[in-house]
């Protein structure tokens, strides 16, 4: 039946709504669906032709008939339109959330990012895993200008540094304990080694970063 | 003496910081944010407070990385007291804090802007007036990029490839508008803070008193006027 593509598309969406990353994006549905929205325009077309071209030898019953199809088939493909959009905004939605947490995206299923300790201001379904290959073609270019669009929002506010943590700050300085091994980091007050299980006491604004991507955990 | 004045403008700015000036820009601006954040459409943007306030967070900034290096240099010649580093180290949480509210501030705005899209883009398009006051430049130009981002992953994705009639993002359908507005009938807490009382008519003749320093649960659209002119406040 005509919608049942575009509701598939939005129990999607819906499941993806609540998870904290960003599923594969369903080509072949969203193709199906444009497929029957075009089938659908044709059909109205034709029937419209046909409305004006023979508006004589048909009884009154048949009208009612191609007038009544002719209005499910436009409901249809609006209905159709905007199951499309609110499945592609959704996505770009979760695309936005992950933008702005500074984190690399991944290339690949192969490599499994760490998952990241949950922070208290994001809920559970805060987007924190994005695999690049996840995307269509244009979703990543969208997710290119939106990080573009962010770096310069941001290089407007350098004092403020407007992806930082959103809950409050209690204290400049913060005990860390390392979550995975990666290499020599330089402060302010001297330089520390990432090791994995080893702690720090550190201040809080150098290592915001590392602990947004994963390096440490906030103790 | 380069060192000494910065560090005589410090003890006045301590000095200050007790005082009243300093304790009103706080707090307007944790009463800016607040209302920012209950509030569910986008506020006329504080610019005056705002300028204030970040031009003293990059002073304070400042101040505080040329007393490190001050207290660096002397650190052997013993005029510097461990009190001195406490000193710094209460400023430097004291910008943390401010910095705080005004990155709370902002970002509750892009994400309002983010949300209601197209709802704003028509506000600020249509009237001179609220555009100079609602936006800021550059959430202004945020909003109009954000949308031509979004405008052509939905072209490139779907638009272009459907029935041209249907590629309109702004349709009313069945009386479902497909622009999404903010709320304004949404329940918020207020507080108010002018001395008389206000009264405000609602549906089959009754009233509501606002007295001050009482606190209500009310339709947004209700005391939107009174929270713009800081009669009444969210919390």
């Amino acid at each position: 039946m005509f919608g049942d593509q575009a509701n598939k598309l939005v129990l999607d969406a819906h499941r993806t709504s609540n998870l904290p990353e960003i599923t594969l994006y369903q080509s072949d549905l969203v193709d199906d669906i444009v497929k029957e929205t075009n089938d659908l325009g044709r059909d109205v077309d034709y029937i419209t032709e046909q409305q004006r071209t023979n508006p004589e030898g048909t009884s009154a019953e048949q009208i009612v008939a191609l007038e009544c199809q002719l209005f499910v088939a436009r409901l249809s493909m609006r209905r159709n339109k905007r199951c499309l959009l609110a499945h592609q905004k959704l996505r770009a939605d979760k695309m936005n959330e992950f933008a702005w947490l500074n984190i690399d995206p991944s290339d690949s299923n192969s490599t499994p990012q760490p998952s990241l300790t949950k922070t208290g201001a994001l809920g559970s379904n805060y987007t924190t895993r994005m695999i690049l290959d996840n995307l269509s073609n244009q979703e990543q270019e969208y997710f290119k200008q939106y990080s573009q669009l962010l770096v310069d929002m941001k290089s407007k506010y350098v004092d403020i540094d407007l992806s930082g943590d959103l809950e409050p700050p209690t204290s400049i300085f913060i005990d860390v304990r390392v979550l995975k091994d990666g290499g020599e980091v330089q402060t302010e007050y001297g330089v520390f080694n990432l090791i994995k299980d080893s702690q720090f006491y550190v201040r809080k604004s150098d290592v915001e970063r590392l602990i947004q991507q994963g390096y440490l955990e906030e103790l | 003496m380069e060192v000494d004045d910065i560090l005589r403008n410090f003890d006045t700015e301590v000095g200050q910081r007790s005082q009243k000036p300093k304790v009103d820009l706080y707090t307007s601006l944790s009463r800016v944010m607040l209302n920012e954040r209950m509030a569910p459409e986008i506020l006329p943007y504080q610019k005056d407070l705002l300028d204030e306030v970040l031009s003293r967070i990059t002073n304070q900034q400042q101040l505080l990385l040329d007393s490190h290096e001050y207290g660096d240099v002397n650190i052997d010649s013993g005029i510097i007291t461990s009190d001195y580093k406490l000193q710094l180290m209460i400023m430097e949480t004291d910008i943390e804090r401010l910095s705080y509210l005004v990155r709370l501030y902002l970002r509750v705005r892009l994400s309002k802007l983010e949300t209601f899209t197209i709802h704003y883009i028509r506000l600020t398009g249509e009237r001179d007036d609220t555009k100079a006051t609602l936006l800021s430049d550059e959430e202004q130009e945020y909003l109009t990029k954000y949308m031509g981002l979004l405008q052509s992953l939905y072209n490139n994705s779907i638009l272009k490839k459907i029935p041209r009639e249907l590629t309109y993002l702004d349709e009313v359908e069945s009386d479902i508008s497909m622009v999404t507005t903010p709320d304004v009938d949404e329940m918020v807490f207020i507080k108010v803070l002018r001395d008389e009382t206000i009264t405000i008519p609602l549906e089959d003749e009754d009233e509501l008193q606002l007295e001050k320093d009482a606190v209500f649960v009310v339709k947004y659209g209700l005391i939107s006027g009174y929270l713009n002119i800081g009669d009444v406040i969210l919390i």
